[in-house]
C-alpha cells in the first residue's frame, strides 16, 4: 500500500494533488485553486515544516514532470473528494506564529474549513493548534474580513459567522492523538488517513475516514451503526460467533445455515426459517432466538456458549419433518423406516410427520417461533391471504 | 462525510479494473402513501453515496409522474415518450448532475406510461441494462402505492427501502406495501426510513410498530435505516432545486440523511460485487411474470 520506501509527506502530496489540477486533467474542475500571495510570508523553517519547505520554496507548476518522483505523475485528486460540496479556496496561510493552515476551504454551507496535513512531527501539538486556530478565528473575524479577504479574494465567499471546521489528513494518526481529539467534543472535526494503491504499475492515492471521523456531537444517533475501529472489532466478534453458530447448527440439523442482512444486523436461516437474529445497539451485540423470550448479549466465551446452548435447544425443540427432531449427527430418516423400527421394538409409536398434523382439523397451537417465522405456519398463511389488512392487523396498529 | 466508494477505493475496482458485465447493487425505494418524501430521500442518498468517479444512477420508476430530477436542478428536454416512440435509446435520456448522480427521468403527466403494456415494459426493462451498466449503485425511486408495475421494480431490487412518516395512515400503508411484497416473496426483509419525524424517538417508535406487526403477522424482518426529522430547510432546498445535503449540510434533516446514508453504505458493502445474478432488467421481467 505504501508508495515506496519513504512515503511522501502529506503536505507535499496534497499540494501536488490540489495545486496542480492541470497535471491530472482537473484544471477546469477546480478553477478557484490558487496559491495565495500569503504563502510567501510564511516562515518556512525546514526543520519543522519538513517536505513542505521543499514544496513551498519552488514553484511546483514550473517543475519538469519528468523529474518528479513516480507517485507524482499518477496522482488523482478526485479520490480526495472529502465531503460533498467542499471547495478548496487557498493554501499556505499563516495567521500568526504557530497558526499556519495548509489549506483553507469551505463546505457547501460556506463554513470555513482548515485542512491540516500532519506529518508525524506535527501530531503532538495538533490539539493545541486546533484550539489556537479556533480561538483566533472567533476573535479575528473582522480582521479576516478587512485584511485577508483583500489579500486572498477567494475567501470572500466564506460565511464567517460559522465556526471553523477542521479536516486533518495524515498517513497515520497516533492513538494518543485520536484519544486527545476525541475530547474536543465541540469541534467539528474530520480525520482522513492517506492510502495508496498500485494499479497496473501506477500509484493512486485516496483518503480514508478514520474514527472519530464524524465527530459532530449532534449527529450521534443511538440507531446508527458504529464506525471505524470499534466497528471492525464488533464485526470480527460477530463473524466469529456466527461461524460457531453455523458449525453447530449445520451439524445438528444436517441442513445448510444461510445468513442474510448487513454486517451489524444479521439473520440466520435454515430453509428460509429464521433461527437466530443478531444486531448491534449502542455498541452492544444482542442476539434473539425465536421461541426464547430473553434477549442475549454477546459477551465472554462462557456467555457465548450459553447462547449456543440455547440456540441448539431451540433447534431441537423444533418439530420439523426433515430437521430438528433428528438426533445429533444423523441424517433425516424416512417415515417408513421409523415406523418399522417402532413396531419391531414394540415401543411407543413415533410422532407423526408434521404434514399430517397440519392437515388435521385440530387448530395448530401458537408457533414457538414467534415473530421470526416467515409465513410458514398455517396461521400466517391464513392471515396473509390477500393484501387487505385484517381486523387483527388494524387493531395492532391502533392498539385496541 | 467521506464518500462511499472513495473511502474504500471501490472507484478503481468499479471503473478501471472491472468488466462492464458487473451488476450494480440496486436499492428499490418505495412508500405505501404518497408525499412521504421518497424522491427527496432518494436524491439525497444518491448524492451522499455517489461521487464523480463512482456515479450513482437514479431510476425514476414513477414512469407516469416522475420528479426525481427536480431536486437535482436538472431540466430534461426529453422524456420516456421519446424512447417509446422509438426515437432513441434510454441512454439518450440519462441526465448527468454535478453531484455524482445520474438520473433516468420518468414521464411527467403521461398516464400511458404509468401502466405499460407487457411488450412496452419488456422493451423498457431490456433497455435499462445498458443505462445502469457501470454504475456504482442504482437507486430506484418507485411510485407510491402497490400497483403491479411498482411491485415489479421493488421485487427485482437487491434491497427494498420503505419511506414512511410517523402518521398512522402512512404507517398502515407502508405495512400494506410490506405485506404485498411478502406475499410475492416470503421471508425477504425490508428496510424502513421514517421521514418527517419530530425527533428520533418518534422515528424509532414508528419503526418498532412496523417491525413488531410485520414480524407477528408476516414473519418479515424489518430493519431500521434511520429517522429524518421534519425540517423547513427541506422545502427551501427543494425550491432552490438543490439537494439539502449540499445546500444546508448542517440542517437536522441533512444530518439524519447522512446517518441513513452511512447505514445504507454498510448494507451495500455486504452485497458482493461479483454476483452471479441476472441483470436488473432481466430480474424486472422475471418479477413482472
Amino acid at each position: 500500500m505504501i508508495s515506496g520506501p519513504i512515503p511522501p509527506h502529506p503536505r507535499a502530496l496534497l499540494q501536488d494533488l490540489w495545486l496542480e489540477p492541470e497535471a491530472t486533467g482537473l484544471a477546469e474542475a477546480r478553477p478557484s485553486l490558487k496559491v495565495s500571495s500569503s504563502a510567501k510570508k510564511k516562515d518556512a523553517d525546514p526543520t519543522t515544516r519538513g517536505p513542505k519547505a521543499k514544496a513551498s520554496q519552488g514553484d511546483l507548476r514550473e517543475d519538469d514532470p519528468r523529474e518528479r518522483p513516480p507517485y507524482q505523475g499518477n496522482l488523482d485528486s478526485e479520490v480526495f473528494h472529502l465531503e460533498s460540496g467542499w471547495k478548496l479556496l487557498a493554501s499556505d496561510l499563516c495567521f500568526g506564529k504557530g497558526l499556519d493552515v495548509d489549506f483553507l476551504g469551505m463546505d457547501a454551507n460556506r463554513t470555513p474549513i482548515a485542512v491540516l496535513a500532519l506529518g508525524e512531527e506535527d501530531q503532538d501539538l495538533c490539539p493545541l493548534k486546533l484550539l489556537d486556530l479556533k480561538a483566533w478565528f472567533q476573535r479575528n473575524k473582522e480582521l479576516i474580513r478587512q485584511t485577508w479577504m483583500r489579500i486572498c479574494p477567494e475567501l470572500i465567499s466564506l460565511d464567517l459567522c460559522r465556526d471553523l471546521r477542521f479536516f486533518l489528513i495524515a498517513h497515520e494518526f497516533s492513538p494518543s492523538l485520536i484519544e486527545r481529539l476525541s475530547c474536543l467534543s465541540s469541534f467539528d472535526l474530520l480525520l482522513f488517513r492517506l492510502r495508496s494503491l498500485g494499479v497496473r504499475g501506477q500509484q493512486y492515492w485516496y483518503a480514508e475516514g478514520v474514527a472519530p471521523w464524524a465527530h459532530h456531537s449532534q449527529e450521534v444517533s443511538p440507531f446508527e451503526a458504529p464506525s471505524g475501529v470499534e466497528a471492525e472489532l464488533l464485526r470480527e466478534r460477530i463473524n466469529t460467533f456466527l461461524s460457531r453458530v453455523q458449525v453447530v447448527g449445520e451439524g445438528l440439523v444436517g441442513r445448510s445455515l444461510d445468513f442474510e442482512g448487513d454486517r451489524f444486523d444479521r439473520r440466520a436461516l435454515i430453509e428460509n426459517e429464521l433461527v437466530l437474529e443478531l444486531g448491534v445497539d449502542q455498541g452492544q451485540v444482542w442476539i434473539r432466538i425465536p421461541g426464547i423470550p430473553d434477549e442475549f448479549l454477546l459477551g465472554t466465551d462462557e456467555e457465548q456458549s450459553r447462547v449456543l446452548d440455547c440456540f441448539l435447544r431451540s433447534l431441537m425443540a423444533r418439530n420439523h419433518p426433515t430437521w430438528g427432531s433428528v438426533p445429533l449427527g444423523n441424517s433425516p430418516r424416512k417415515p417408513e423406516q421409523t415406523q418399522n423400527e417402532g413396531k419391531a421394538l414394540g415401543g411407543r409409536p413415533e410422532p407423526q410427520p408434521r404434514e399430517d398434523r397440519l392437515s388435521s382439523s385440530e387448530p395448530e397451537k401458537d408457533s414457538p417461533w414467534g415473530r421470526g417465522n416467515p409465513c410458514r405456519s398455517s396461521k400466517h398463511a391464513e392471515r396473509s391471504e390477500g393484501t387487505r389488512l385484517s381486523d387483527e392487523e388494524m387493531a395492532a396498529f391502533f392498539g385496541s | 462525510m467521506a464518500k462511499f466508494f472513495d473511502r474504500i477505493f471501490k472507484p478503481f475496482q468499479r471503473h478501471v479494473a472491472l468488466p462492464s458485465s458487473l451488476v450494480p447493487p440496486v436499492v428499490g425505494i418505495a412508500s405505501g402513501k404518497g408525499g412521504t418524501g421518497k424522491s427527496m430521500v432518494t436524491v439525497n442518498l444518491g448524492v451522499l453515496l455517489g461521487s464523480p468517479r463512482a456515479r450513482v444512477r437514479i431510476l425514476d420508476a414513477d414512469l407516469g409522474l416522475g420528479n426525481a430530477h427536480l431536486p437535482l436542478g436538472l431540466k430534461p428536454d426529453r422524456n420516456l415518450q421519446y424512447f417509446f416512440e422509438e426515437k432513441g435509446s434510454l441512454a439518450d435520456l440519462l441526465q448527468h448532475s454535478r453531484y455524482g448522480v445520474d438520473v433516468l427521468p420518468g414521464g411527467s403527466g403521461l398516464s400511458r406510461l404509468a401502466h405499460l403494456n407487457p411488450s412496452d415494459f419488456r422493451r423498457f426493462a431490456l433497455g435499462l441494462d445498458s443505462v445502469l451498466e457501470g454504475a456504482a449503485a442504482v437507486l430506484v425511486d418507485s411510485a407510491a402505492g402497490i400497483s403491479p408495475q411498482t411491485l415489479s421494480f421493488l421485487l427485482a431490487s437487491d434491497l427494498v427501502l420503505i419511506v414512511t412518516t410517523p402518521e398512522i395512515t402512512s404507517l398502515t400503508d407502508a405495512y400494506a406495501l410490506i405485506k404485498c411484497l411478502a406475499l410475492r416473496r416470503p421471508g425477504r426483509g425490508v428496510s424502513l426510513l421514517v421521514n418527517q419525524c419530530d425527533d428520533s424517538q418518534q422515528g424509532w417508535r414508528a419503526f418498532e410498530k412496523i417491525r413488531d406487526i410485520s414480524g407477528r403477522f408476516l414473519g418479515i424482518h424489518v430493519s431500521f435505516l434511520g429517522a429524518v426529522p421534519g425540517d423547513p430547510a427541506v422545502r427551501s432546498a427543494l425550491a432552490a432545486r438543490t439537494p439539502i445535503v449540499i445546500r444546508t449540510p448542517s440542517a437536522p434533516a441533512a444530518r439524519g440523511l447522512r446517518a441513513c446514508a452511512r447505514r445504507l453504505e454498510d448494507i451495500l458493502e455486504e452485497i458482493p460485487q461479483w454476483r452471479k445474478v441476472p441483470s436488473y432488467g432481466r430480474r424486472l421481467l422475471e418479477a413482472q411474470r
